[in-house]
This record gives structure tokens, C-alpha cells and sequence, in this order.
């Protein structure tokens, strides 16, 4: 009798902590809103809840969650095309109620090489007006690597925006003569502000903000406003930074990773005057975007930041605490695709874009939601 | 038996050759990489090169693209791009007499730089060996080539000749 009890007891405890682990596990749900966008590389959200989303492949869509309609928005510039380059990063302005205008990075062809360019333009019905470009950077390359191409908009209304090395450029990340490897910030005209870091060194491009950066495809801002950074190392390496005005975040000099033919590029992972990340990754798993989540559908992720990432394809779940990431969690395994994008909506989801690489018009958009919705 | 020995003599050149221009072309580019941090204001201690240099001789054995499910590493990309090169030189020479010397030198070079030519087409312009995108780089890396082709004349010829009178004369 003793023993039943014992193995009823042991079954209950058993069952019990299986309950709670499945429980945790499922505090969510994954709801497919949409399949069939052509490489989808970034998504914002309109003031009335539709979805605005850039494709690389050079074009700009609203997607209305409501209705599941998709349109194409029109007059958008040319843009290049080409391996890692195409319509990029999309940012409304903070007034955008009021002004309507949309900031897009995008890269070009021009008869001295590819490089970056931002524009804005209002979105009026679905088209694009008063066109103007407000940065190209200055990084003209061959290849069409390596753009970075993020913005980010300050809470003093400049933006920042993340310009790559261009790959076969990395050793120019060093130099302040140039526009690789660097975080620049503009105000939202195109001019640059009178209070950026270097704005008073001679042979520095004034509006460089930070620089020692490699392929930086993820900026966003906490609810305090300190600015984080993550760029793709190259294999290995891939790092979260702190971004603070005028400091050097070490690539190529000090890295995690090593070449994609297995040589060193540095032996040397710190020195003094350069920035270290407050994580990174080896092996790479390619970060792409991310997100701090301040939405109330998920109380227990209040202020956690989400990356995702490309390889495997999940997303990384950070608890940081006085600038210091104090645990990681791997979220949404479950997807199994290249995670191109993570946004927190306005009404508390949080949209992922999965961007489908190597099957035409297989991009989707993803939302998650409390299981219990 | 001379060709057994012919195909031997050469067999044990191309090993040889290859590897040693595998390993000055590996060491050429920590040594770019290192010189490079050296510019920036780094203290380069002579352990620190050491260890450079033997980390990037195992680099090289990893994999730097997988064609047809085979991981490729550079050692092999450099073994392939040699022996197209030295087998194709082999086959003009029967056809016209120039220098061996000099040709398979000049096949060194080409096969060398042709790794650069075909990775940037296939990689979208991207160059994977850092050294190389600095045109001085590149002229180094091609001339290891060349010196590679040379090696591999000379050994070939004292191979065969040590295999064809039991000494090297």
C-alpha cells in the first residue's frame, strides 16, 4: 500500500512539473497573418494599426490586419537590388500624425560604386510625395554587402542611422573620413547637428556619431533612451552593444569572430579605447533587428529586449539589468525560418517578419499573442 | 617504368609545392592582418605572431563553402586552383616548348589570382582572402603563386632525376 502511495506521489510531483514547464512554455500563441511576402526586410506600424512593410526586392506595402488586405504603396524611388542591398529599413517620423512623413534607407548605383542612401517622402492614400534624400552615405563599394541600413529616431527627433562596412571595406571602420562601419546622426532634414561628437575635428566626417562598427542591422532605444546596437560578426562574434556618442566599438582592430576563410583578423578581443559588447555571439547567429517589448499583453516580458535572428532562425529573449544582460532565453524555435524583423506593436503583440530566402514571395508575417486571447 | 616514375615524380612535387604556397599564401595574410593592427597602435609580442600564424594554418582547414554538400576549405580551394593550373601548362608545353620555369611560374600566378576571380564572381565582388583587396596584397599573393609554380618545375625535375639514377646529380 505504502508503495502505491509512493508511486502516486512521484507520478502527481512528475505531472505536476510537466504541467508548469508546458505551461511556461505556452504563455503564447503564433498566429501567420500573412504568407507571400517577396523578402520582407522591415515593418512599422501606422497610427490607424496597419502594417507598413519594406521588401528588398524594392518594394513598400501596407498590410491591414483587419481586413488581410495588402497593397502596394506607389512612387517609390528606384532602388539597387542586388545581394544584401534593396529597400531597407522604414522609420515614421515621430510627428508622423501630424507631417506624414516616412524615412526609408535603400542602396543605390551611382557611377562610384553602390552605397546607402535615406530619403523621406510623405505617405498620403497609399503614395509617396515630396521626395527628398537626406543621406547617402559616404561608402561606395563594389560589392553589395554590408549596408547596415537600420534608423533609429532619438527622442531630441534626430535620427541615426547604421551605415556597414561594405565587406571588403572593414579596415575603414577605423578612419572618420568615411561613412563604413559608422553610426551617423542627421536631423530629420538631412542637416547635421551643431552637438555631434566629432563636429569639431578636422579630417572627421561631422556627422559621425559612433564608429568600429561592422554590419549593424539592429538600433533601437530603451524606455530611457539609452541607444543598443547589434551588428553581425563575421564567423563568430556577433555582438550587442551600448551605443554612446563619440566611441570607437573596435572592428576590425578587437573581435569575438575570425574570417570566413578561418584566418584571425585580430588576436586581440579588447583594448583600451575601444568598446566592448554586453554580449555576443559564437558561433554567429546572425542577429538581424530587435526590439525592447514595453507592451501589456505579456506582463512577464515588460522590458525585455527581443533580437532575432537569421541562423538557426529563432528569437533571443534578453533580461538586461544595469547595462548588463543578466539571461538569455531562445524563443519561437518553433518557426524554423530566417527571422528578418521583430517589432512590439501598438496594442502589445509583438509582429515578426520571416523573410523566406530562396522561395520566391515565401516571407511572413507572424503575430504573437497570449494563448489565452 | 618511367612513366610510373614520371607520374610519382610528380605526384610528390605537386604535394610538395602546393603545400608550401598554401602555407606562405596563409601566412601572407595573418602577416597583412597583423601589420595592419600593428599601424593602429597594437603591441605585436612575438608570441602573439606565433600564435597567429599556427592558428591560421588550422584556419585554413575549415570549411569556406560547401559546394555539392562537400565542405571546401582554403587548402583545398588552393590544391584545386594549382593543379588546373599546372596540368593545363603541362598540356601547352607538350604543344609548344616555352620555358618550364617560366611557364609553370606563370601558372602559379594565374592559378592564384584565378581564386580571387572566380570567389569575387561567385561572392557578388566580396574578396574572402582580406590581404588580397589591396592591389599590393594581391601582387604578393600572386607572386607566392609564381613562386609555388617554380618549386613545383624544381622538384618535379629533381624528383624524377633522383628517381631515374638513384641520386640527386
Amino acid at each position: 500500500m505504502e508503495k502505491i502511495h509512493k508511486f502516486i506521489l512521484v507520478f502527481t510531483i512528475f505531472f505536476s512539473l510537466n504541467f508548469y514547464a508546458n505551461a511556461k512554455e505556452n504563455i503564447y500563441k503564433l498566429e501567420t497573418l500573412y504568407d507571400g511576402l517577396d523578402m520582407p526586410w522591415d515593418i512599422d506600424f501606422l497610427p490607424n494599426g496597419d502594417f507598413l512593410i519594406s521588401e528588398l526586392t524594392g518594394k513598400l506595402k501596407i498590410y491591414n490586419p483587419s481586413l488581410k488586405i495588402l497593397t502596394t504603396v506607389s512612387n517609390l524611388p528606384s532602388v539597387l537590388v542586388k545581394s544584401q542591398g534593396g529597400l531597407s529599413d522604414i522609420e515614421l517620423h515621430p510627428d508622423f500624425e501630424t507631417n506624414n512623413l516616412i524615412y526609408f534607407s535603400y542602396s543605390i548605383k551611382t557611377k562610384e560604386g553602390n552605397t546607402l542612401r535615406v530619403s523621406r517622402a510623405k505617405l498620403l492614400d497609399n503614395t509617396l510625395s515630396n521626395f527628398e534624400v537626406i543621406f547617402t552615405a559616404n561608402a561606395f563599394r563594389k560589392t553589395s554587402a554590408h549596408y547596415g541600413a537600420r534608423l533609429l529616431f532619438l527622442n531630441d527627433n534626430t535620427l541615426l542611422i547604421s551605415s556597414g562596412d561594405g565587406f571588403n571595406h572593414r579596415e575603414k571602420a577605423q578612419y572618420l573620413d568615411n561613412h563604413f562601419g559608422k553610426i551617423v546622426r542627421i536631423n530629420d532634414d538631412g542637416t547635421i547637428p551643431g552637438n555631434n561628437p566629432f563636429s569639431e575635428e578636422d579630417k572627421a566626417l561631422k556627422d559621425i556619431f559612433t564608429y568600429g562598427h561592422r554590419n549593424q542591422q539592429g538600433l533601437t532605444k530603451d524606455i530611457n533612451g539609452i541607444i543598443y546596437s547589434h551588428e553581425h560578426g563575421p564567423k563568430g562574434g556577433d555582438e550587442l552593444n551600448i551605443i554612446n556618442p563619440g566611441l570607437n566599438y573596435g572592428w576590425p582592430a578587437i573581435t569575438y569572430g575570425i574570417d570566413y576563410s578561418g584566418s584571425i583578423i585580430s588576436p586581440f578581443k579588447r583594448k583600451e579605447g575601444m568598446e566592448q559588447p554586453i554580449k555576443y555571439w559564437t558561433p554567429s547567429i546572425a542577429v538581424s533587428d530587435m526590439t525592447f517589448y514595453y507592451g501589456d499583453l505579456f506582463p512577464e516580458w515588460y522590458g525585455n529586449l527581443f533580437i532575432s535572428a537569421l541562423s538557426p532562425g529563432d528569437v533571443r529573449k534578453l533580461v538586461i539589468s544595469d547595462n548588463k544582460v543578466v539571461s538569455e532565453d531562445i524563443m519561437f524555435k518553433e518557426i524554423s525560418s530566417r527571422i528578418r524583423s521583430i517589432k512590439s506593436s501598438n496594442n502589445g503583440s509583438l509582429i515578426i517578419l520571416t523573410d523566406g530566402r530562396g522561395k520566391k514571395n515565401s516571407g511572413k508575417i507572424i503575430r504573437v499573442l497570449p494563448n489565452n486571447l | 617504368m618511367y612513366l610510373i616514375k614520371l607520374f610519382f615524380a610528380l605526384v610528390v612535387a605537386f604535394l610538395f609545392s602546393a603545400t608550401i604556397t598554401s602555407i606562405f599564401i596563409l601566412f601572407q595574410n595573418t602577416i597583412w592582418n597583423i601589420f595592419w593592427l600593428k599601424t593602429q597602435g597594437f603591441d605585436i609580442a612575438f608570441f602573439v605572431l606565433i600564435d597567429s600564424l599556427l592558428h591560421d594554418l588550422r584556419g585554413g582547414l575549415s570549411p569556406i563553402l560547401i559546394q555539392w554538400g562537400v565542405p571546401i576549405n582554403m587548402y583545398a580551394v588552393i590544391f584545386i586552383a594549382l593543379f588546373f593550373g599546372y596540368f593545363l601548362t603541362a598540356i601547352i608545353r607538350l604543344i609548344i616548348p616555352i620555358n618550364s620555369i617560366f611557364s609553370y611560374g606563370f601558372a602559379g600566378f594565374l592559378s592564384v589570382y584565378g581564386i580571387i576571380f572566380f570567389t569575387k564572381m561567385a561572392f557578388d565582388e566580396i574578396v574572402l582572402i582580406s590581404s588580397t583587396r589591396e592591389p599590393l596584397g594581391l601582387l604578393i599573393f600572386c607572386l607566392i603563386g609564381s613562386i609555388g609554380g617554380i618549386f613545383f618545375n624544381q622538384f618535379k625535375e629533381n624528383f624524377l632525376r633522383i628517381l631515374i639514377n638513384g641520386k640527386n646529380t
